[in-house]
Formats: C-alpha cells, structure tokens, sequence
C-alpha cells in the first residue's frame, strides 16, 4: 500500500511513513522511537531537516551522552517535519503486537496531529480486538474496514506458494489441483493456514 | 535515484543525500543540491537521534515477500480511495483495517 501511495502521488509533495509493530521488540519500540521513526521518514521524504529539529538536537547534544527524546518532544518535531507536506500518510502496521502502554501513548500522541493538519492521514491495521483502543484514543475520525482476502487472493496466493512446489517429487498436477479446489473451500480468509498446509504437504 | 551528479563538483552532497534512504523522488527544494558533505553527515547524525528503528529494512523486507495483486479490492474500495483523496470533510483521516493475524493486512500492495 506505501508503494501505490507513492505511485499515485508522485511528483506531488508528499510523505509517506511507517512502524511495523512487533512482540518481539517491546523494548525498542516504545512510543517515542516510533514517533521519531516517523518523524525521520518525513524527513527523508521531503528532503529537508526542519530548523526546530536541528536546534532540539543540538540541544541534547550539549547534554550528558546526548539525551533521548521524551515522547512529548518528537510528537512536536513531527509535526514541524510534516507541516511542509500537503499530505502525510502514516501507516501503522500490527498496532495490537504493540505493549498496551506504547499503544495509548502512541495514539494519543498522534490524535492532536491527525485532528489539526487535514493533510494528514493515518493507516493503521490490527486484530479487531484493538478497534475500541483506536477509536477511544482517535475519536470521531476512525473508519474501519474488516480486512479478509476474497477467494482471488487466496487463488492468487496459492499459485504463487505452488509454482516454487511443482519440482518436489511429491507435488503433482493433480496434487496441485486437488490443493487449489480444496483449500479456498475449507479456509475462505487465512493465508496463514493456507501456507501451513502448503508446506506440510510439501515436506518443507 | 536521482541521475548520476559526478558532473558537477558543488553537487557531490546530493548524491550523497539521494543515498539516504529516500523515498519520495519529488524534490521540493533545489538549494539542497548545494549542500556540502559536513551538512550530510550532521544531517545522518540528526536522523539516528530521532530514532533507532529502522522501519526501511523492514519494509523492504515486506515489499520481496509480498505478491503483487493481494489484496487489490481493498484499495478499489470507497472507504479507503475516500481516506487516500479525503475532499472536504467527508474524508475520516484514520482508517484501521481490521483483521486477524495471516490475513494479509501487511502485504497489500
């Protein structure tokens, strides 16, 4: 989806930013490194260090071992960094993999800046269970789309598992039809499973 | 990528700026290409300060693994060409997909 953004926009001033969020990296991924993730890519993207964000960092500088931003800090740095964009687009990707308080602190930093510059916008997926957490935290401004592939994407999908498949002396022809009539009829939304299978039938 | 700037001596700087990871090509602000190797390097600094996560590796990542085409009627759909374009008020500047995990959120195109 960043790509089409990219595609789509291109040549206009725009920026587009990401976290992916992830169990493993609670420690690092505290909402004030994520906020600064993002505050670099609008950077990045629009190819200029904004004076206030030169000046905070010089002043951590003068600090004993360089301080680290505090949440609070880069939530105005990226707004700063973005104000020169006509459009922002910041995608969250797995927000539920993110500890609950990074998840509120990351939110409601993010809430006064998607509510004040209306050029911005915010992209976020998760497990359906956090959808009261991102409206509560986002209010009035949350569209929610259920996401599930349709039978095209799993089709798709299970091509692109099984053409790396064919050479293994268990996968046949007829397997392989047997695999595409089969599994989008007992697993209609998970690529998950699907791969699961894939890969057990085929002994990887 | 920007074309090659070994040309022009002054312009040594943007290459280097072109390195930095960019992914918008659109460049707004010409006098960047005057910019010298000390501004770069200051420049890197003051990134790595903003954060230590490297969002780039990882969505490269998710770019080599993705198949192209997953997905697609989601981008087609109203809601979300409606958050993309947002005219007027209409527009609701959060969008959350919801989804159990394996279902592909990541990997739309």
């Amino acid at each position: 989806m960043i790509d089409r953004l990219l595609e789509h926009f291109r040549g206009e001033n725009i920026a587009v930013a990401c976290v992916y969020c992830d169990f493993q990296d609670h420690e690092k991924q505290t909402a004030a490194n994520m906020v600064g993730a993002l505050t670099k890519q609008v950077v990045n993207a629009l190819r200029m260090v904004p004076p206030e964000i030169e000046e905070a960092f010089k002043r951590a500088e003068r600090e004993v071992g360089g301080r680290r931003l505090q949440v609070s800090e880069t939530v105005k740095l990226l707004g700063r960094a973005l104000a020169p964009a006509k459009r922002t687009f910041i995608c969250i990707d797995a927000l539920d993999e993110c500890s609950d308080k990074h998840l509120s602190q990351l939110l409601t930093s993010l809430q006064p800046i998607s509510q004040t510059s209306p050029g911005v916008r915010l992209f976020i997926t998760g497990r359906p269970h956090i959808r009261s957490a991102v409206e509560k935290y986002l209010q009035g401004s949350v569209q929610v789309i259920p996401f599930s592939p349709n039978s095209q994407d799993i089709q798709e999908y299970l091509e692109m598992r099984l053409k790396h498949d064919l050479d293994s002396e268990e996968m046949s022809p007829a397997l392989k039809a047997d695999i595409m009539r089969r599994i989008p009829e007992k697993i209609p939304d998970v690529y998950v499973i699907a791969n699961c299978i894939i890969e057990a039938v085929s002994n990887r | 990528m920007g074309p090659s700037t070994h040309s022009e001596q002054n312009a040594t700087g943007g290459g280097l700026i072109n390195s930095l990871n960019q992914i918008n090509s659109n460049n707004t602000n010409s006098n960047n290409t005057t910019t010298n190797i000390t501004y770069v390097d200051e420049r890197a600094k003051v990134l790595n300060w903003l954060s230590p996560l490297q969002s780039s590796t990882r969505h490269n990542d998710v770019r080599a693994r993705r198949q192209d085409g997953l997905g697609e009627w989601f981008l087609q759909t109203d809601e979300f060409l409606r958050w993309r374009d947002g005219k007027g008020e209409s527009g609701k500047a959060t969008l959350f997909c919801s989804g159990n995990p394996g279902v592909g959120k990541t990997f739309l195109r």
